[in-house]
């Protein structure tokens, strides 16, 4: 059945032609140009991707090394903070001073660093210190240890508030609108 | 061999295939540039259910020719997101044809229903709910799964099953051809075994009065919620019986056995003596001990202050307070000896110094003549007579304490010694900066000319109509201060108010959130405002009112978005109520005997607000069914619209012999609209048509051909109301007056003419805080035209009962037939008065006087014919109105006529 023969090689090589180059040829000719979209919700606000490659830009210039995806991590959280700090810091207070005398109020206040511990730390990177006195150092470590605690408190919080917030991201793709 | 080849072939192609689609880029995250300025030809909408295209395309800002703005689009999908039905929107162009518009939404889920799977019993499906943060007809949030499964988890945990597992399952999409994003959530719960207490150990208090309140047992399930509560009953118990500071609790539970530390603590009892105008238990409420949780000398000075503040309010400014406090093992006895002194009234007021008459000072006083004296009152009389002097310009006065003097042994007379000083005026008003409101405009809203007296609130107020006037017309940030200038001669004062209009704010776009029935039709056309008006915080309030006037929502919300481009868009977030509501009642009655309704009414068909309803009403003599139906907007214009079909089937009763006097079986259709041109006054215009059919009449009430057979009447009614009452269903001030006209005739295929007319008035009128006087009178006159001369028995007047002359039984005043049938006639006068008195915040009584008759004819009115009534009714208020009970005593009765009567009903009886 020689015939049959061709007939097989012949589907054969167009299912290789085709299936190699199907999805090239469509991937190359997107059908849509996306305009703008949301890439994240939180709660009741949306982050579009036009907002995130702004502030993706502006962050690179910082951090050339930042993902697109810490970007959106950033906005994401400064949302959550900023939805409880209006609660207690309502316009026409600046969004910037509510953060921050937010942060304030529910951490910083709280942070309090013992000379025992600001001394520990003293010891333990003495050389890296360059064997100053204590004393000369003491409030330069003391600064130190509160912004680490700062950080490590404020991510605990954000943690019991991401916990409670409704959170959505379409980052790299798009839901599928249809079930 | 050629198979195996085959199949070679083809895993190849499919690994290349799954190749490629990896290569094939996502979704791009890069921005398209979207200027290009080709302009909008055609929009496609792919994803939506919920809400229409044209409201997402107005939302997003997308306008067909129109060119796409980058930062429009931007506001537009944050605007639309804000809807709050969407988890995803996307805006994208069409690489072939750019003028095509794609816009991708995907909706957020929402729960249609929660299915509860229970492995194990022992807690109800409504604490498995409560406790879920998921609820029906809310939104699937996804993201908080997990902390639903453990939050029920622990709530099962603290009800005794603390092996209690859950898992919750969002299940698919609805079936085949509907909504796709509407989702079941299913609940499984194994609640694993209980934790049972062996065991209750009482530590620190004796068990026997405890136990009264603990009532967990040997064998319960270790339940922490009924605990707690049994737990907050005892601490609330010991509280009562004068326990300082009773502890019930913390608890433990070990092995079984349910350990709570009881320590009631100290108790204290008080005892007065002496007292004789307030009561022990009046006392007792004023004793700080209980609050404090503990007897110390300076809460016992607090408690003599209190007790002394008491009497002197009752007028007893010499009252004396002695307490004595012994303490024994934590327990308090405290005896408070009370010399009561005598009531004293003050005999005069009188004032030195002053140029106003005596008497319009005495009238801000409240220690005035005859008034109980209490020496503290005299601080907050000081202040009332400061404040009236400075609202007459006398900016210095000065009001010292006044004189007090015994007048008498139970007198006191009371003498102020004022200082006026210099009265003010208002010498100039100047306004700056007010452009762009004309000056006239200005003028004419601050309302203050020279001469005027200085007053502050007039001045301050004169501030607010300012502020409200620049608002009304976009003006959202302005300021307007005050500048004084004292320095004038003769007390003339220079004011200038300083006017910042600032910018000028404009309305934008609408969002409308939570209407998930009701069409943003039915809620758009009931805005006062268009995009591009100048923003008005006035407008809003105004359109809130309305939306909650159309009956279908519980809450409405108004509120704006953060300002761009001086525009504000508006967001009215709603809160549907349900729509349908169903009413049943049974009763009994002398007449008719048994009875009882239902009714079903739906108040948002078609999610446009209008209102469907069918009412059926059946007793021993009657039969009716009433199908309704109301439009608030009637041919696009806000014309309420009201029709009605009716069927009735009654038997009128001989109300001594309850032989049938006669039947009748009546079929009405009625339409019409209503007209509201200002927000008291309302006109109304109906069709009527009906086809009445009366049979099995005995002779004597047959007054007309019209009365037997069958009957068709045509007649159009037009009527004008005019309301201003504070609340329709128990009125404590206004006027209902009002005139309705019914005019049939063979101009509208009517077998039968005639003209009726009612005319009305009440008055409803606060005399105190607890005394409403309502009058109320009615008259009803109709004429037969072109021949007819008596009326159709169904479109006579009848009176007497519940609703007209109390005392009367129902319908039974004027003519009747010889078998003493009422027969109804052509005139009728009813005129009510009630004080309604109020006894308790719910309950109230009214005495009440009631005259009125029905005449055959108009010619045969005689005043002299008059029937009264008197009686007494009770009052009981209800969310419905008031319940209604009256004892109604005739008193022009005649011979055969009962004495009195007792009607039942809801709602006032005018």
């Amino acid at each position: 059945m020689p015939g049959i023969k061709h007939i097989r090689t012949i589907i054969a090589a167009a299912m290789i032609v085709l299936a190699a180059a199907g999805p090239l040829l469509a991937a190359g000719k997107e059908k849509t140009r996306i305009l703008d979209r949301i890439v994240a919700f939180v709660n009741d606000d949306a982050i579009l991707l036009s907002e995130l490659n702004d502030r993706y830009e502006l962050a690179r210039k910082l951090a050339p090394d930042i993902t697109r995806r810490q970007v959106l991590q950033t906005m994401i959280n400064r949302k959550l903070l900023l939805f409880e700090a209006r609660k207690i810091f309502p316009e026409p207070v600046s969004r910037d001073q509510a953060l921050q005398e937010f942060t304030d109020l529910k951490i910083r206040a709280f942070i309090r660093i013992p000379e025992e511990a600001a001394r520990n730390f003293y010891n333990e990177n003495k050389k890296e210190l360059g064997g100053v006195p204590f004393d000369s150092v003491k409030d330069r470590i003391e600064r130190l240890l509160k912004e680490k605690e700062i950080n490590r408190r404020l991510q605990a919080y954000l943690e019991t508030l991401r916990g409670k917030a409704d959170i959505k991201i379409f980052l790299e793709n798009t839901p599928a609108i249809f079930h | 061999m050629r198979n195996a080849r085959f199949l070679k072939v083809f895993i190849f192609s499919s690994l290349l295939f799954l190749l490629a689609a990896w290569l094939a880029p996502p979704e791009t995250l890069a921005v398209a540039p979207a200027n290009a300025g080709v302009p909008i030809k055609k929009i496609r909408v792919e994803g939506l259910y919920s809400i229409s295209k044209d409201e997402l395309i107005y939302l997003l800002c997308l306008r067909s020719a129109n060119v796409i703005v980058p930062e429009n689009l931007a506001l537009g999908i944050k605007r639309a997101f804000k809807k709050g039905i969407f988890e995803y929107i996307s805006v994208s162009r069409d690489v072939k044809d750019p003028g095509v518009i794609v816009v991708k939404v995907r909706e957020k889920d929402r729960i249609k229903d929660i299915c509860l799977k229970v492995k194990g019993g022992g807690v109800s499906g409504k604490f498995l709910k409560n406790n879920l943060i998921f609820k029906e007809r809310g939104f699937m949030r996804y993201g908080l799964l997990g902390k639903a499964e453990s939050d029920l988890e622990e709530a099962l945990s603290m009800a005794g099953y603390p092996d209690a597992r859950v898992v919750i399952i969002p299940c698919g999409a609805a079936e085949k051809g509907e909504n796709p994003y509407r989702i079941t959530l299913k609940v499984l719960v194994d609640m694993g075994k209980p934790v049972l207490i062996r065991k209750v150990k009482i530590v620190g208090a004796p068990e026997a009065g405890v136990r009264r309140y603990i009532k967990l047992r040997a064998g319960d399930v270790y339940d922490q919620y009924r605990l707690q509560e049994q737990i907050n009953a005892l601490h609330k118990y010991y509280l009562a019986q004068h326990y300082l500071n009773p502890s019930v609790g913390p608890y433990s539970f070990s092995n079984g056995v349910l350990y709570i530390n009881v320590v009631p603590g100290g108790r204290y009892e008080a005892f007065f003596y002496g007292n004789h105008v307030l009561s022990d238990k009046i006392l007792a409420a004023l004793l700080p001990f209980s609050e404090a949780g503990a007897v110390r000398d300076d809460l016992i000075e607090e408690a003599v202050q209190k007790i002394r503040g008491a009497y002197r309010e009752k007028g007893h400014p010499f009252i004396q307070v002695a307490p004595v406090w012994t303490a024994q093992d934590g327990d308090n006895i405290i005896k408070f000896h009370i010399f009561e002194g005598g009531k004293i009234t003050v005999s005069s007021v009188s004032f030195t110094g002053i140029t106003v008459p005596a008497g319009s000072l005495e009238d801000f006083l409240v220690l005035r003549k005859g008034a109980l004296y209490n020496p503290d009152l005299i601080d907050t009389d000081r202040s009332n007579l400061q404040d009236f002097y400075a609202s007459l310009g006398y900016l210095d006065a000065q009001v010292p304490a006044p004189a007090v003097t015994r007048a008498g042994p139970d007198k006191m007379a009371i003498t102020y010694h004022i200082t006026q000083g210099m009265k003010y005026v208002i010498g100039q008003v100047d306004v700056s900066g007010g452009a762009p409101v004309p000056a006239a405009q200005i003028r004419a809203d601050l309302r203050l000319k020279p001469g005027d007296i200085y007053n502050e609130i007039d001045i301050t107020n004169a501030r607010y109509r300012l502020l409200e006037l620049y608002n009304d017309r976009g003006y959202a940030e302005c300021k307007v201060s005050i500048k004084r200038d004292f320095s004038g001669k003769n007390g003339m004062v220079k004011l200038t108010y300083v006017i910042e209009p600032g910018q000028k704010f404009f309305f934008g776009k609408n969002l409308v959130v939570g209407n998930y029935q009701t069409k943003l039709e039915a809620i758009e056309r009931e805005l006062l405002h268009k995009q591009g008006d100048p923003f008005s915080q006035k407008v809003l309030l105004k359109e809130r009112q309305k939306l909650y006037e159309l009956g279908v929502f519980r809450s409405v919300d108004v509120s704006e978005l953060p300002a761009y481009n001086a525009t504000f868009d508006t967001v009215y977030r709603v809160t549907e109520s349900k729509p349908g509501s169903v009413d049943i009642g049974a009763g009994y009655g002398e007449y008719e005997h048994y009875r009882g309704f239902v009714g079903f009414s739906y108040n948002n068909l078609f999610g446009m607000a209008r209102t469907g309803s069918i009412n059926l009403a059946v007793s021993s003599i009657e039969k009716r069914a009433v199908l309704s139906y109301f439009e608030p907007w009637f041919l696009g214009r806000q014309l309420p619209f009201r029709a009605t079909a009716l069927v009735e089937s009654r038997s009128q009763l001989n109300y001594d012999t309850r032989q049938v006097s006669y039947k009748l079986i009546r079929y009405t259709g009625s339409a019409g609209v209503e007209k509201r041109f200002k927000p008291y006054l309302k006109g109304q215009f109906d069709y009527e048509f009906s086809l009445v059919r009366t049979y099995d009449i005995v002779p004597g009430v047959v007054l007309s051909r019209e009365d037997v057979g069958t009957l068709a009447i045509s007649a159009i009614r037009p009527s004008i109301e005019y309301d201003t009452r504070d609340n329709p269903f128990d009125p404590r001030s206004g006027v209902l007056a009002g005139a309705t006209f019914k005019l049939a005739s063979a101009a509208f295929f009517s077998q039968t003419d005639f003209l009726k007319a009612v005319v009305r008035a009440a008055r409803y009128q606060a005399l105190t805080s607890s005394l409403v006087l309502a009058a109320d009178a009615r008259v009803g006159l109709a004429e037969g035209l072109d021949g007819t001369t008596e009326l159709p028995i169904v479109e006579r007047f009848f009176l007497g009962g519940r609703d007209s002359v109390r005392g009367y039984t129902q319908d039974a005043l004027g003519p009747k037939a010889p078998d003493g049938t009422p027969v109804g006639g052509n005139a009728f006068f009813v005129a009510n008065l009630e004080f309604r008195q109020a006894i308790t915040k719910d309950l109230g009584i009214v005495p009440f006087l009631d005259a009125g008759n029905v005449w055959p004819t108009i010619g045969q009115i005689r005043a002299l014919d008059i029937r009264f009534s008197t009686g007494l009714g009770l009052r009981f208020k209800t969310p419905v109105g008031p319940l209604r009970l009256d004892y109604g005593i005739k008193l022009s009765r005649r011979e055969g006529e009962s004495r009195s009567k007792i009607d039942f009903s809801i709602g006032q009886a005018f």
